[in-house]
């Protein structure tokens, strides 16, 4: 008998963010339980019926503003009683969170997990430069100790990973900038986007370098926002108003160290090993998806992500997405349809999450693709952080 | 500092690049382990190393990340002449950076960076890479 699989037995309820802004100095726990409150009446449910929280990273401080509020506040602030709850940063990828809610409804924990992702980072790192994770920190151990000396940041790595990939296969600051331009044609419209107003290819090759040949546009905008998840056992579908987003399948694998720059092979990153462990859970193949929402913390991992998941060869993401043509919104895969985390801001990858469940269930504004997407998948993390793959589908 | 850590941090105290490599399969492992990374032995000891290796890749960094580190300044990953799977990284200094080609070969050179006044007595060597001299 072929055991049970856990995405079987799940449903994602509902979803919602909070206000999202560049820097909105609000308190980043107000900002999580606007947008947990609002996720919890889009799943049909009264917060006394919610009687599981997870989260990620969890109460925790690595960085200015990288952790709104913990499972203990949330708990303490909506007044819930707990049948189980889980947070921390030491899981696979972000949506690791949402993974192990995902695990606790089908194992019967619990009936419905709420699951947020809040971050301050505008706010919290003020209008200076950016720093880098660990700056101000002296002496620093764990992996920082093998970057830091060298003032070596997620920058500096990620301009090592597009350089690579220039000497290797041929990629293009023309074909990088791909990505970043789709993107911001994107979030021209998500009302909620950070940077809305169009860029050109021409902006994108004159902008300032940050760590060559990585540019501004190349990177992440710091915001201040929260993503909150509702996930259901599936025979809650039939009490919702809209369509549930089923979980065709996922995948948490991770091979290679916790350390990019010591991974197998400096090319790629640990997309690799979460995509190829998702496609295993399913008999759905690459060209069943019509929607893909791709991590762009770096503009490069989309490319890692789009080749990992078997949209193009290895090396071959340049091309894939050069001239923007196959991954704009009418084109044969429609990429961060709310402009990523490149125009949307640095929701740390639960913003592709949230984008993914509205386009599926066709509630996405004036953004809704036209052609109705049924299949959806959903890439989030990159190297140091472990990475999940989640194929969704609508009805 | 760890204690499994220390030798690689101080060998450039007497110039030396020192690296972990196992006495049962000759494996290096950077960063420094307690299981050997390749066959799982604990059989791990301190070798000294020419120095030498290729650049396997490398960025300009052009922002300043942290106080008192003004950028410019080269990032780059080294993969070892006795074993190129294995890699460090490393600033490469020495040479200007419109002149680093993929896989140009490499010779360490040490640095001694000023310590955080916390009354430790790390004695901290950072290994970094120049272009090698010529044949
Ligand atoms: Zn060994």
């Amino acid at each position: 008998m072929t055991p049970a699989r856990f995405e079987d037995a799940v449903v994602i309820s509902g979803v919602a963010q909070s206000e999202i802004g560049r820097r909105l100095h609000r308190d980043p726990r107000a900002l999580t339980v606007e947008a947990c409150v609002a996720a919890v009446a889009d799943a049909g449910l009264r917060l006394d019926e919610i009687d599981g929280l997870s989260t990620y990273p969890g109460a925790m401080s690595v960085g200015p503003g990288f952790s709104g509020a913990g499972v203990r506040e949330i708990h303490d602030l909506l007044g819930l009683d707990l049948a189980w709850c889980s947070s921390g940063s030491e899981v696979p990828g972000q949506l690791g969170a949402v993974v192990n809610a995902m695990l606790a409804v089908a194992g019967g924990l619990a009936q419905h997990v709420l699951c947020w992702r809040s971050i301050w980072e505008g706010t919290a790192q003020g209008s200076g430069r950016r720093e880098g994770y660990g700056a101000g920190q002296g002496r620093v151990g764990g992996p920082m100790a093998w970057q830091l000396p060298y003032g070596a940041t997620a920058a500096n790595l990620a301009g090592i990973l597009v350089n690579a990939r220039m000497n290797r296969f041929g990629l293009t600051r023309e074909q990088l900038g791909a990505v970043p331009v789709g993107n911001r044609a994107n979030a021209a419209l998500n009302p909620a986007a950070i940077y809305r107003a169009p860029i050109t290819l021409d902006d994108y090759l004159e902008a300032r370098m940050v760590s060559w040949p990585l540019s501004l546009y190349d990177c992440d905008v710091p915001c201040d926002g929260a993503t909150a998840v509702v996930v259901s056992r599936r025979e809650h579908a039939a009490a919702l108003d809209h369509p549930a987003v089923h979980v065709e399948a996922v995948g948490c694998a991770h091979h290679d160290r916790f350390m990019w720059e010591y991974g197998e092979d400096i090319t790629r990153i640990s997309s690799r090993w979460s995509a190829a462990a998702m496609w295993d859970r399913t008999d759905l193949r690459p060209a069943d998806v019509d929607v893909a929402q791709l991590y762009d913390g770096f503009s490069i991992f989309t490319h890692c992500w789009l080749e990992d998941l078997g949209f193009c060869g290895v090396g071959e993401a340049g091309a894939f997405v050069e001239g923007g043509t196959t991954i704009a919104r009418d084109g044969a895969l429609p990429l961060n349809t709310d402009g990523g985390q490149l125009s949307g801001g640095r929701l740390h990858g639960y913003g592709f999450l949230h984008e993914a469940c509205l386009q599926v269930r066709g509630q996405a504004g004036a953004r809704q693709l036209a052609s109705r997407p049924q299949v959806a998948v959903v890439g989030v993390g990159a190297a140091n952080s472990g990475t999940t793959a989640m194929l969704l589908t609508g009805g | 500092m760890a204690d499994h850590e220390r030798p690689f941090w101080e060998g450039g105290a007497r110039g030396e690049l020192v690296v972990q490599r196992c006495r049962e399969c000759g494996g290096l492992n950077h960063p420094p382990t307690m299981r050997c990374r390749h066959d799982g032995s604990a059989e791990l000891e301190w070798t000294v190393l020419s120095g030498r290796g290729h650049v396997e890749g490398w960025t300009v960094n052009q922002h300043q990340w942290l106080p008192g580190v003004p950028a410019p300044y080269v990032v780059a990953l080294v993969a070892l002449a006795e074993d190129p799977s294995t890699r460090l990284l490393t600033n490469l200094v020495g040479i200007d950076p419109a002149e680093i080609r993929d896989g140009m070969e490499v010779q360490v050179t040490f640095v001694r960076p000023e310590p955080p006044d916390d009354g430790l007595d790390d004695d901290v060597w950072l290994p970094l890479f120049a272009p090698a001299a010529g044949p």
